[in-house]
Protein backbone atom coordinates (compact mmCIF):
# COMPACT_ATOMS: atom_id res chain seq x y z
CA UNK A 1 0.00 0.00 0.00
CA UNK A 2 1.42 3.57 -1.01
CA UNK A 3 1.14 5.63 2.20
CA UNK A 4 2.08 8.50 0.74
CA UNK A 5 1.30 10.13 -2.71
CA UNK A 6 1.58 12.91 -4.77
CA UNK A 7 1.47 13.74 -8.35
CA UNK A 8 2.89 16.96 -9.61
CA UNK A 9 2.78 18.55 -6.91
CA UNK A 10 3.63 22.12 -7.55
CA UNK A 11 3.61 24.64 -5.17
CA UNK A 12 4.70 28.55 -4.97
CA UNK A 13 4.31 31.32 -2.20
CA UNK A 14 2.76 34.68 -2.91
CA UNK A 15 4.41 36.44 -5.52
CA UNK A 16 7.36 34.33 -5.78
CA UNK A 17 9.31 31.32 -7.51
CA UNK A 18 8.03 28.04 -7.65
CA UNK A 19 9.11 25.86 -4.64
CA UNK A 20 8.04 23.04 -6.24
CA UNK A 21 7.89 21.53 -9.59
CA UNK A 22 5.99 18.66 -10.45
CA UNK A 23 6.58 15.87 -7.46
CA UNK A 24 5.71 12.40 -7.42
CA UNK A 25 6.00 10.92 -4.15
CA UNK A 26 5.66 7.38 -3.66
CA UNK A 27 6.10 6.01 -0.04
CA UNK A 28 5.55 2.59 0.70
CA UNK A 29 4.14 0.98 3.54
CA UNK A 30 6.34 -0.31 6.02
CA UNK A 31 9.25 1.89 3.98
CA UNK A 32 11.89 4.39 6.00
CA UNK A 33 11.82 6.81 3.47
CA UNK A 34 14.60 9.37 3.58
CA UNK A 35 13.75 12.78 1.80
CA UNK A 36 16.80 14.44 1.21
CA UNK A 37 17.56 18.01 -0.35
CA UNK A 38 20.14 20.58 0.11
CA UNK A 39 18.60 23.40 2.53
CA UNK A 40 16.24 25.62 0.44
CA UNK A 41 15.51 22.67 -1.88
CA UNK A 42 11.73 22.97 -0.49
CA UNK A 43 11.56 19.50 1.95
CA UNK A 44 10.03 21.41 4.58
CA UNK A 45 7.48 22.93 1.94
CA UNK A 46 6.49 19.09 0.69
CA UNK A 47 5.97 17.73 4.46
CA UNK A 48 4.08 21.44 5.17
CA UNK A 49 1.86 20.72 2.07
CA UNK A 50 1.89 16.78 2.88
CA UNK A 51 0.49 17.55 7.20
CA UNK A 52 -2.30 20.32 4.83
CA UNK A 53 -0.43 23.36 6.62
CA UNK A 54 0.22 25.06 3.31
CA UNK A 55 -2.82 25.41 1.09
CA UNK A 56 -2.69 22.86 -2.30
CA UNK A 57 -5.25 23.84 -4.85
CA UNK A 58 -5.08 20.79 -6.77
CA UNK A 59 -5.79 18.17 -4.29
CA UNK A 60 -3.41 16.19 -5.68
CA UNK A 61 -1.84 14.93 -2.46
CA UNK A 62 -3.01 11.67 -1.47
CA UNK A 63 -2.17 9.91 2.37
CA UNK A 64 -3.17 5.87 2.97
CA UNK A 65 -5.07 5.91 -0.27
CA UNK A 66 -7.40 8.78 0.44
CA UNK A 67 -7.41 12.42 -0.72
CA UNK A 68 -6.23 14.84 1.91
CA UNK A 69 -8.06 17.68 1.58
CA UNK A 70 -11.35 15.77 1.93
CA UNK A 71 -10.46 13.24 4.88
CA UNK A 72 -8.10 15.91 7.02
CA UNK A 73 -9.24 14.54 10.17
CA UNK A 74 -8.99 10.85 9.67
CA UNK A 75 -5.35 11.08 8.17
CA UNK A 76 -3.84 13.32 10.58
CA UNK A 77 -5.38 10.87 13.27
CA UNK A 78 -2.97 8.17 11.99
CA UNK A 79 -0.01 10.53 11.67
CA UNK A 80 2.63 11.73 14.08
CA UNK A 81 4.82 14.37 13.20
CA UNK A 82 8.06 16.50 13.90
CA UNK A 83 8.29 19.65 11.85
CA UNK A 84 11.70 21.73 12.04
CA UNK A 85 12.19 23.00 15.82
CA UNK A 86 10.03 20.93 17.86
CA UNK A 87 6.83 22.99 18.42
CA UNK A 88 6.69 23.20 22.17
CA UNK A 89 4.86 24.73 25.20
CA UNK A 90 7.98 25.85 27.02
CA UNK A 91 6.66 26.96 29.71
CA UNK A 92 5.40 23.66 30.99
CA UNK A 93 6.82 20.45 31.72
CA UNK A 94 7.49 17.79 29.39
CA UNK A 95 4.68 15.72 31.13
CA UNK A 96 2.08 18.29 30.67
CA UNK A 97 3.41 19.38 27.01
CA UNK A 98 2.14 15.05 26.68
CA UNK A 99 -0.49 15.21 28.96
CA UNK A 100 -1.83 18.02 26.52
CA UNK A 101 -1.66 16.02 23.34
CA UNK A 102 -2.75 12.64 25.02
CA UNK A 103 -6.34 14.43 25.65
CA UNK A 104 -6.00 16.11 22.29
CA UNK A 105 -5.60 12.85 20.60
CA UNK A 106 -8.16 11.45 23.69
CA UNK A 107 -5.71 8.14 24.17
CA UNK A 108 -4.99 6.33 27.55
CA UNK A 109 -3.39 7.88 30.34
CA UNK A 110 -0.13 4.95 30.64
CA UNK A 111 1.14 6.05 26.61
CA UNK A 112 2.88 9.02 28.53
CA UNK A 113 4.91 6.93 30.93
CA UNK A 114 5.59 4.48 27.65
CA UNK A 115 6.67 7.28 25.31
CA UNK A 116 8.77 8.79 28.02
CA UNK A 117 10.44 5.43 28.28
CA UNK A 118 11.07 4.89 24.72
CA UNK A 119 12.48 8.69 24.80
CA UNK A 120 15.00 8.38 27.46
CA UNK A 121 12.94 11.15 29.30
CA UNK A 122 11.17 9.94 32.06
CA UNK A 123 13.57 11.33 34.35
CA UNK A 124 13.40 14.75 33.16
CA UNK A 125 9.69 14.69 32.51
CA UNK A 126 8.37 17.17 35.17
CA UNK A 127 11.36 20.23 34.28
CA UNK A 128 10.17 22.67 32.49
CA UNK A 129 11.31 22.08 28.94
CA UNK A 130 12.46 25.64 28.72
CA UNK A 131 15.60 24.02 30.90
CA UNK A 132 15.58 21.12 28.39
CA UNK A 133 18.72 20.45 25.51
CA UNK A 134 18.17 21.06 22.22
CA UNK A 135 18.74 16.64 22.14
CA UNK A 136 15.69 16.59 25.20
CA UNK A 137 13.59 18.57 22.97
CA UNK A 138 14.30 16.78 20.01
CA UNK A 139 13.08 13.41 21.77
CA UNK A 140 9.91 15.61 23.36
CA UNK A 141 8.97 16.28 20.00
CA UNK A 142 9.08 12.26 18.74
CA UNK A 143 7.23 11.56 22.16
CA UNK A 144 4.62 13.67 21.06
CA UNK A 145 4.51 12.28 17.73
CA UNK A 146 4.43 8.86 19.09
CA UNK A 147 2.20 8.87 21.48
CA UNK A 148 -1.05 8.30 19.82
CA UNK A 149 1.14 4.99 18.15
CA UNK A 150 0.64 6.45 14.95
CA UNK A 151 0.76 4.33 11.78
CA UNK A 152 2.74 6.94 9.66
CA UNK A 153 5.91 9.12 11.22
CA UNK A 154 6.49 12.06 9.56
CA UNK A 155 10.15 13.73 10.27
CA UNK A 156 11.42 17.16 9.55
CA UNK A 157 15.01 17.14 10.11
CA UNK A 158 14.66 14.60 13.60
CA UNK A 159 18.63 15.03 14.19
CA UNK A 160 19.46 18.39 12.99
CA UNK A 161 21.26 20.17 15.97
CA UNK A 162 22.36 16.67 17.80
CA UNK A 163 25.66 15.56 19.02
CA UNK A 164 26.43 11.90 17.47
CA UNK A 165 25.63 10.23 20.25
CA UNK A 166 21.95 12.01 19.97
CA UNK A 167 21.92 11.22 16.38
CA UNK A 168 22.40 7.50 16.99
CA UNK A 169 20.08 6.87 19.66
CA UNK A 170 17.28 8.58 17.63
CA UNK A 171 19.13 6.63 14.46
CA UNK A 172 18.28 3.62 16.57
CA UNK A 173 15.02 4.32 18.21
CA UNK A 174 13.36 4.94 14.35
CA UNK A 175 14.85 1.75 13.11
CA UNK A 176 13.49 -0.36 16.48
CA UNK A 177 9.91 1.84 15.55
CA UNK A 178 10.17 0.47 12.01
CA UNK A 179 11.19 -3.46 12.72
CA UNK A 180 8.78 -3.84 16.32
CA UNK A 181 5.96 -1.35 15.32
CA UNK A 182 5.85 -1.45 11.57
CA UNK A 183 5.51 2.16 11.60
CA UNK A 184 6.25 3.69 8.31
CA UNK A 185 8.85 6.36 8.38
CA UNK A 186 9.07 9.89 6.29
CA UNK A 187 12.11 11.77 7.47
CA UNK A 188 14.03 14.45 6.00
CA UNK A 189 17.47 15.70 6.12
CA UNK A 190 20.02 17.42 4.26
CA UNK A 191 22.79 14.90 5.31
CA UNK A 192 22.91 11.77 3.49
CA UNK A 193 25.35 10.48 6.16
CA UNK A 194 22.70 11.67 8.89
CA UNK A 195 20.26 8.92 7.79
CA UNK A 196 21.92 6.83 4.82
CA UNK A 197 22.69 3.87 7.98
CA UNK A 198 18.65 3.61 8.04
CA UNK A 199 16.58 4.35 5.10
CA UNK A 200 15.30 1.75 2.74
CA UNK A 201 13.76 4.21 0.15
CA UNK A 202 14.98 7.66 -0.56
CA UNK A 203 13.69 10.62 -2.65
CA UNK A 204 16.43 13.34 -3.73
CA UNK A 205 15.08 17.02 -3.86
CA UNK A 206 17.04 19.88 -5.66
CA UNK A 207 15.62 22.91 -6.58
CA UNK A 208 12.08 21.76 -5.83
CA UNK A 209 12.21 19.06 -7.99
CA UNK A 210 12.77 15.29 -7.60
CA UNK A 211 15.80 14.23 -9.19
CA UNK A 212 15.89 10.56 -7.71
CA UNK A 213 13.47 8.17 -6.12
CA UNK A 214 13.96 4.75 -5.44
CA UNK A 215 15.30 2.38 -3.19
CA UNK A 216 18.66 2.44 -1.28
CA UNK A 217 19.80 0.35 -3.10
CA UNK A 218 19.18 1.65 -6.21
CA UNK A 219 21.67 4.58 -4.99
CA UNK A 220 24.35 2.20 -4.19
CA UNK A 221 23.94 1.01 -7.94
CA UNK A 222 24.41 4.19 -8.90
CA UNK A 223 27.56 4.39 -6.60
CA UNK A 224 28.88 1.33 -8.34
CA UNK A 225 28.45 3.01 -11.56
CA UNK A 226 30.54 5.94 -10.88
CA UNK A 227 33.68 3.51 -9.64
CA UNK A 228 36.96 4.21 -10.83
CA UNK A 229 39.78 1.19 -11.66
CA UNK A 230 43.60 2.74 -11.34
CA UNK A 231 46.30 0.58 -12.95
CA UNK A 232 49.50 1.33 -12.91
CA UNK A 233 52.10 -1.42 -14.99
CA UNK A 234 55.30 -1.34 -16.06
CA UNK A 235 54.11 -0.62 -19.41
CA UNK A 236 51.02 1.34 -19.70
CA UNK A 237 50.89 1.90 -23.49
CA UNK A 238 50.74 -1.50 -24.04
CA UNK A 239 49.00 -2.63 -20.92
CA UNK A 240 45.71 0.19 -22.40
CA UNK A 241 46.22 -1.11 -26.36
CA UNK A 242 45.46 -4.38 -24.32
CA UNK A 243 42.33 -3.69 -22.03
CA UNK A 244 41.44 -1.11 -24.35
CA UNK A 245 39.84 -4.42 -26.63
CA UNK A 246 37.67 -5.29 -23.52
CA UNK A 247 36.57 -2.32 -21.56
CA UNK A 248 36.41 1.55 -22.34
CA UNK A 249 39.14 2.80 -21.34
CA UNK A 250 38.36 6.78 -19.96
CA UNK A 251 42.26 7.82 -19.29
CA UNK A 252 45.39 6.12 -20.59
CA UNK A 253 48.63 8.40 -19.19
CA UNK A 254 51.88 7.71 -18.28
CA UNK A 255 51.51 7.34 -14.66
CA UNK A 256 48.43 5.21 -14.86
CA UNK A 257 45.14 3.89 -16.87
CA UNK A 258 41.94 4.70 -15.47
CA UNK A 259 38.94 2.70 -16.51
CA UNK A 260 35.16 2.13 -15.08
CA UNK A 261 34.92 -0.67 -12.23
CA UNK A 262 31.98 -3.01 -13.05
CA UNK A 263 32.61 -6.11 -11.05
CA UNK A 264 35.41 -8.03 -8.85
CA UNK A 265 35.72 -10.18 -11.87
CA UNK A 266 36.22 -7.06 -14.22
CA UNK A 267 39.03 -6.52 -12.11
CA UNK A 268 40.70 -10.42 -12.21
CA UNK A 269 40.30 -10.85 -15.79
CA UNK A 270 42.42 -7.86 -16.50
CA UNK A 271 45.17 -8.71 -13.99
CA UNK A 272 45.12 -11.73 -16.00
CA UNK A 273 45.12 -10.61 -19.10
CA UNK A 274 48.32 -8.71 -18.18
CA UNK A 275 50.05 -11.00 -16.12
CA UNK A 276 49.81 -13.51 -19.42
CA UNK A 277 51.56 -10.83 -21.33
CA UNK A 278 53.96 -10.40 -18.99
CA UNK A 279 53.67 -7.34 -17.87
CA UNK A 280 54.50 -6.44 -14.77
CA UNK A 281 51.31 -5.35 -12.07
CA UNK A 282 52.53 -2.24 -9.37
CA UNK A 283 49.52 -1.17 -8.87
CA UNK A 284 45.30 -2.05 -8.76
CA UNK A 285 43.52 0.48 -7.14
CA UNK A 286 39.61 0.86 -6.54
CA UNK A 287 38.14 4.01 -5.91
CA UNK A 288 34.25 4.48 -4.85
CA UNK A 289 32.77 7.40 -5.48
CA UNK A 290 30.96 7.84 -1.84
CA UNK A 291 26.69 8.15 -1.40
CA UNK A 292 28.00 11.65 -0.37
CA UNK A 293 29.21 12.61 -3.14
CA UNK A 294 26.99 10.51 -5.73
CA UNK A 295 24.28 13.11 -3.39
CA UNK A 296 26.44 16.20 -4.31
CA UNK A 297 26.70 15.37 -7.93
CA UNK A 298 22.44 14.74 -8.47
CA UNK A 299 21.28 17.60 -6.61
CA UNK A 300 24.14 19.93 -8.12
CA UNK A 301 23.39 18.71 -11.85
CA UNK B 1 -14.97 20.03 26.85
CA UNK B 2 -11.86 17.90 27.43
CA UNK B 3 -9.98 20.30 24.89
CA UNK B 4 -10.90 23.35 26.81
CA UNK B 5 -9.13 21.67 29.87
CA UNK B 6 -5.89 21.72 27.34
CA UNK B 7 -6.28 25.30 27.17
CA UNK B 8 -6.30 25.61 30.99
CA UNK B 9 -3.17 23.06 31.20
CA UNK B 10 -1.70 25.71 28.70
CA UNK B 11 -1.96 29.14 30.52
CA UNK B 12 -0.91 26.99 33.65
CA UNK B 13 2.31 29.15 35.11
CA UNK B 14 1.46 32.01 32.79
CA UNK B 15 0.94 35.70 33.70
CA UNK B 16 -2.66 35.15 32.01
CA UNK B 17 -4.07 33.33 35.88
CA UNK B 18 -1.94 36.65 37.46
CA UNK B 19 -4.13 38.95 35.49
CA UNK B 20 -7.31 37.77 36.67
CA UNK B 21 -6.36 37.58 40.06
CA UNK B 22 -4.86 40.76 39.83
CA UNK B 23 -7.68 42.24 37.63
CA UNK B 24 -10.17 41.06 40.61
CA UNK B 25 -8.20 42.17 43.66
CA UNK B 26 -6.41 45.38 42.65
CA UNK B 27 -9.27 48.50 42.10
CA UNK B 28 -11.37 46.63 45.61
CA UNK B 29 -8.09 46.89 46.94
CA UNK B 30 -7.49 50.42 45.69
CA UNK B 31 -11.12 52.15 46.68
CA UNK B 32 -9.90 50.23 50.47
CA UNK B 33 -7.04 52.70 50.39
CA UNK B 34 -8.76 55.67 49.21
CA UNK B 35 -11.95 54.69 51.77
CA UNK B 36 -8.91 54.50 54.40
CA UNK B 37 -7.01 57.25 53.68
CA UNK B 38 -10.00 59.89 52.90
CA UNK B 39 -12.37 58.56 55.57
CA UNK B 40 -13.34 62.10 56.75
CA UNK B 41 -14.63 62.64 53.32
CA UNK B 42 -16.40 59.81 52.83
CA UNK B 43 -18.72 59.40 56.43
CA UNK B 44 -22.15 58.84 55.02
CA UNK B 45 -25.05 60.93 55.82
CA UNK B 46 -28.43 60.29 57.58
CA UNK B 47 -30.25 57.39 55.80
CA UNK B 48 -26.73 56.88 53.45
CA UNK B 49 -25.95 53.55 52.53
CA UNK B 50 -21.86 53.99 52.34
CA UNK B 51 -21.64 50.99 50.01
CA UNK B 52 -23.30 53.33 47.53
CA UNK B 53 -20.27 55.33 47.50
CA UNK B 54 -17.75 52.44 47.64
CA UNK B 55 -19.50 50.52 44.81
CA UNK B 56 -19.65 53.81 42.53
CA UNK B 57 -15.93 54.51 42.85
CA UNK B 58 -14.88 51.05 42.28
CA UNK B 59 -17.08 50.62 39.24
CA UNK B 60 -15.88 53.81 37.70
CA UNK B 61 -12.43 52.42 37.95
CA UNK B 62 -13.27 48.87 36.77
CA UNK B 63 -14.65 50.65 33.68
CA UNK B 64 -12.08 52.84 33.07
CA UNK B 65 -9.42 50.28 33.33
CA UNK B 66 -11.31 46.81 32.74
CA UNK B 67 -11.85 46.49 28.93
CA UNK B 68 -8.57 48.81 27.70
CA UNK B 69 -6.20 46.85 29.94
CA UNK B 70 -7.40 43.51 31.28
CA UNK B 71 -9.95 41.98 28.22
CA UNK B 72 -7.33 43.55 25.46
CA UNK B 73 -4.11 42.10 28.04
CA UNK B 74 -5.68 39.01 28.67
CA UNK B 75 -6.52 38.24 24.82
CA UNK B 76 -3.11 38.68 23.91
CA UNK B 77 -1.61 36.76 26.37
CA UNK B 78 -3.80 33.83 25.67
CA UNK B 79 -2.80 33.80 22.09
CA UNK B 80 1.06 34.23 22.90
CA UNK B 81 0.94 31.06 24.45
CA UNK B 82 0.48 29.50 20.76
CA UNK B 83 2.20 32.41 18.75
CA UNK B 84 5.93 32.54 21.11
CA UNK B 85 6.00 28.91 20.92
CA UNK B 86 5.34 28.60 17.69
CA UNK B 87 2.74 26.01 18.54
CA UNK B 88 0.46 26.44 15.92
CA UNK B 89 1.64 23.68 13.45
CA UNK B 90 1.58 21.16 16.09
CA UNK B 91 -2.31 22.23 16.82
CA UNK B 92 -2.80 22.23 13.18
CA UNK B 93 -1.47 18.94 12.82
CA UNK B 94 -3.60 17.03 15.38
CA UNK B 95 -6.62 15.20 14.75
CA UNK B 96 -8.95 18.13 15.20
CA UNK B 97 -11.15 20.52 13.29
CA UNK B 98 -10.35 24.25 12.84
CA UNK B 99 -13.46 25.11 13.88
CA UNK B 100 -13.19 23.23 17.35
CA UNK B 101 -10.04 24.80 17.72
CA UNK B 102 -11.45 28.31 17.49
CA UNK B 103 -14.67 27.76 19.96
CA UNK B 104 -12.05 26.02 22.61
CA UNK B 105 -10.08 29.31 22.47
CA UNK B 106 -13.45 31.42 22.17
CA UNK B 107 -15.07 29.79 25.01
CA UNK B 108 -11.91 29.77 27.34
CA UNK B 109 -11.36 33.37 27.35
CA UNK B 110 -14.90 33.90 28.16
CA UNK B 111 -14.16 31.53 31.11
CA UNK B 112 -11.24 33.87 32.30
CA UNK B 113 -13.70 37.00 32.42
CA UNK B 114 -16.48 35.03 33.80
CA UNK B 115 -13.59 33.95 36.28
CA UNK B 116 -12.78 37.40 36.87
CA UNK B 117 -16.32 38.39 37.99
CA UNK B 118 -16.55 35.63 39.86
CA UNK B 119 -13.28 36.49 42.33
CA UNK B 120 -14.42 39.95 42.07
CA UNK B 121 -17.14 39.97 43.70
CA UNK B 122 -16.27 38.41 46.99
CA UNK B 123 -13.28 40.41 47.34
CA UNK B 124 -15.03 43.55 47.06
CA UNK B 125 -16.95 42.85 49.58
CA UNK B 126 -14.62 41.40 51.80
CA UNK B 127 -12.93 44.71 51.36
CA UNK B 128 -16.01 46.85 51.89
CA UNK B 129 -16.46 44.27 55.28
CA UNK B 130 -12.71 44.61 56.15
CA UNK B 131 -12.94 48.61 55.46
CA UNK B 132 -16.05 49.11 57.75
CA UNK B 133 -14.50 46.97 60.37
CA UNK B 134 -10.86 49.25 60.63
CA UNK B 135 -13.09 52.75 60.09
CA UNK B 136 -16.22 52.26 61.88
CA UNK B 137 -17.20 55.82 61.42
CA UNK B 138 -17.54 54.69 57.37
CA UNK B 139 -20.67 52.45 59.13
CA UNK B 140 -19.79 49.85 56.04
CA UNK B 141 -20.58 47.08 58.51
CA UNK B 142 -23.73 48.65 59.51
CA UNK B 143 -25.15 48.27 56.13
CA UNK B 144 -25.83 45.56 53.68
CA UNK B 145 -24.15 46.31 49.61
CA UNK B 146 -26.83 46.15 47.07
CA UNK B 147 -26.62 42.72 46.10
CA UNK B 148 -28.84 42.42 42.92
CA UNK B 149 -27.63 45.53 41.73
CA UNK B 150 -23.92 44.23 42.19
CA UNK B 151 -25.09 41.10 39.91
CA UNK B 152 -26.62 43.42 37.44
CA UNK B 153 -23.58 45.50 36.73
CA UNK B 154 -21.21 42.43 36.69
CA UNK B 155 -23.61 40.93 34.22
CA UNK B 156 -23.78 44.33 31.68
CA UNK B 157 -20.42 45.02 32.28
CA UNK B 158 -19.40 41.52 30.87
CA UNK B 159 -22.46 42.82 27.99
CA UNK B 160 -20.45 45.83 27.40
CA UNK B 161 -16.91 44.12 27.01
CA UNK B 162 -18.19 41.34 24.71
CA UNK B 163 -17.15 44.21 21.19
CA UNK B 164 -13.82 44.75 22.56
CA UNK B 165 -13.31 41.54 23.38
CA UNK B 166 -14.09 40.26 19.57
CA UNK B 167 -12.25 43.21 18.31
CA UNK B 168 -8.90 41.74 20.16
CA UNK B 169 -9.47 38.29 19.61
CA UNK B 170 -9.79 38.49 15.67
CA UNK B 171 -6.55 40.88 16.08
CA UNK B 172 -4.69 38.25 18.65
CA UNK B 173 -5.02 36.22 15.93
CA UNK B 174 -4.33 38.06 12.81
CA UNK B 175 -1.09 39.33 14.25
CA UNK B 176 1.14 37.32 16.07
CA UNK B 177 3.05 40.81 17.29
CA UNK B 178 1.26 41.73 20.70
CA UNK B 179 2.20 44.99 20.34
CA UNK B 180 0.10 45.44 17.14
CA UNK B 181 -3.39 44.85 19.27
CA UNK B 182 -2.13 46.63 22.40
CA UNK B 183 -0.93 49.48 20.92
CA UNK B 184 -4.80 49.49 18.96
CA UNK B 185 -6.38 49.51 22.51
CA UNK B 186 -4.27 52.08 23.47
CA UNK B 187 -5.46 54.37 20.79
CA UNK B 188 -8.79 53.18 21.62
CA UNK B 189 -8.62 54.39 24.97
CA UNK B 190 -7.53 57.81 23.87
CA UNK B 191 -9.94 58.21 21.36
CA UNK B 192 -12.54 57.55 24.27
CA UNK B 193 -11.29 59.89 26.77
CA UNK B 194 -11.40 62.34 23.78
CA UNK B 195 -15.02 61.31 23.06
CA UNK B 196 -15.73 61.43 26.80
CA UNK B 197 -14.24 64.77 27.24
CA UNK B 198 -16.30 66.19 24.00
CA UNK B 199 -18.96 65.17 25.35
CA UNK B 200 -19.52 63.51 21.71
CA UNK B 201 -22.85 61.71 20.79
CA UNK B 202 -20.40 58.96 18.63
CA UNK B 203 -19.45 57.30 22.18
CA UNK B 204 -22.31 55.36 21.82
CA UNK B 205 -20.76 53.76 18.67
CA UNK B 206 -17.18 53.18 19.97
CA UNK B 207 -16.83 49.78 21.59
CA UNK B 208 -13.88 51.11 24.10
CA UNK B 209 -16.09 53.36 26.09
CA UNK B 210 -18.91 50.55 26.66
CA UNK B 211 -17.80 49.85 30.05
CA UNK B 212 -17.78 52.69 30.86
CA UNK B 213 -21.06 53.70 29.88
CA UNK B 214 -22.45 51.26 31.58
CA UNK B 215 -21.30 51.97 34.88
CA UNK B 216 -21.96 55.56 34.17
CA UNK B 217 -24.36 56.46 31.50
CA UNK B 218 -23.59 59.20 30.10
CA UNK B 219 -25.95 62.23 29.89
CA UNK B 220 -25.72 63.74 26.77
CA UNK B 221 -26.53 60.50 24.79
CA UNK B 222 -30.10 58.86 24.21
CA UNK B 223 -30.62 56.58 27.44
CA UNK B 224 -32.93 54.50 25.10
CA UNK B 225 -33.22 50.85 26.12
CA UNK B 226 -33.47 47.86 23.75
CA UNK B 227 -35.41 45.24 26.60
CA UNK B 228 -32.98 45.58 29.54
CA UNK B 229 -29.94 46.62 27.21
CA UNK B 230 -28.90 49.70 26.93
CA UNK B 231 -28.06 50.93 22.95
CA UNK B 232 -24.62 50.83 23.99
CA UNK B 233 -24.49 47.16 24.85
CA UNK B 234 -27.17 45.97 21.62
CA UNK B 235 -24.18 47.69 19.65
CA UNK B 236 -21.38 45.77 22.38
CA UNK B 237 -23.02 42.28 21.43
CA UNK B 238 -23.12 43.53 17.43
CA UNK B 239 -19.58 43.67 17.11
CA UNK B 240 -19.06 40.62 18.95
CA UNK B 241 -20.86 38.87 15.97
CA UNK B 242 -19.65 40.51 13.37
CA UNK B 243 -16.00 40.40 14.98
CA UNK B 244 -16.06 36.73 15.99
CA UNK B 245 -17.86 35.98 12.13
CA UNK B 246 -14.67 37.97 10.86
CA UNK B 247 -11.99 35.88 13.38
CA UNK B 248 -13.49 32.36 12.79
CA UNK B 249 -13.92 33.09 8.79
CA UNK B 250 -10.01 33.75 9.30
CA UNK B 251 -8.83 31.19 11.67
CA UNK B 252 -10.84 28.20 9.67
CA UNK B 253 -9.56 29.56 6.06
CA UNK B 254 -5.48 29.81 7.08
CA UNK B 255 -3.50 26.67 6.66
CA UNK B 256 -0.26 27.75 8.53
CA UNK B 257 -0.80 30.07 11.12
CA UNK B 258 2.46 31.07 11.91
CA UNK B 259 4.42 31.26 8.83
CA UNK B 260 1.20 33.72 7.28
CA UNK B 261 0.45 35.52 11.03
CA UNK B 262 2.45 38.65 10.93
Amino acid sequence: MILIETQNLDFAFEKGDAVLKSINLNVEQGAIYGFLGPNGSGKTTTIRLILGLLPNAKNNIRLFGQNLSDNRINILSKIGSLIEQPSLYEHLSGYENLEIIRRIRNVSKNRIDKVLQLVDLKSASQKKVVNYSLGMKQRLGLAIALISEPELLVLDEPVNGLDPNGIIEIRELLLNLNRENGITIFLSSHLLSEIEKIVTHLGILSKGQLVFQGRYDELTALQNKSAMIYIETSDNRKSADLIEKKYKIIDAGNSHIQLSYQNREQVAAICKLLVEMNIDIYKVQLENNDLENIFLDITSN
Amino acid sequence: MLSISTEFIKSKKTFAWWLVIFGAVFMPLFVSFVFLSKWEHLVPQQGQNPWDEFAEMSWKGMGFLYTPFFVVLLTCLFFNIEHKNNTWKLIFTLPVSKSTIYFNKLFTLLIFILLFYILYIPIWISCGYAVGLIKPALQLTDHSPDYISLLSLCFHSFIASLGVFAIHFWLSIRFKNMIIPIGIAVLGGIIWVALHQGRAGEITYFPYAYNYSTVSPPDWVTSKKIGIFPLHEIFSMIYFIVFSTLSYRYFCSTTAPSSTFI
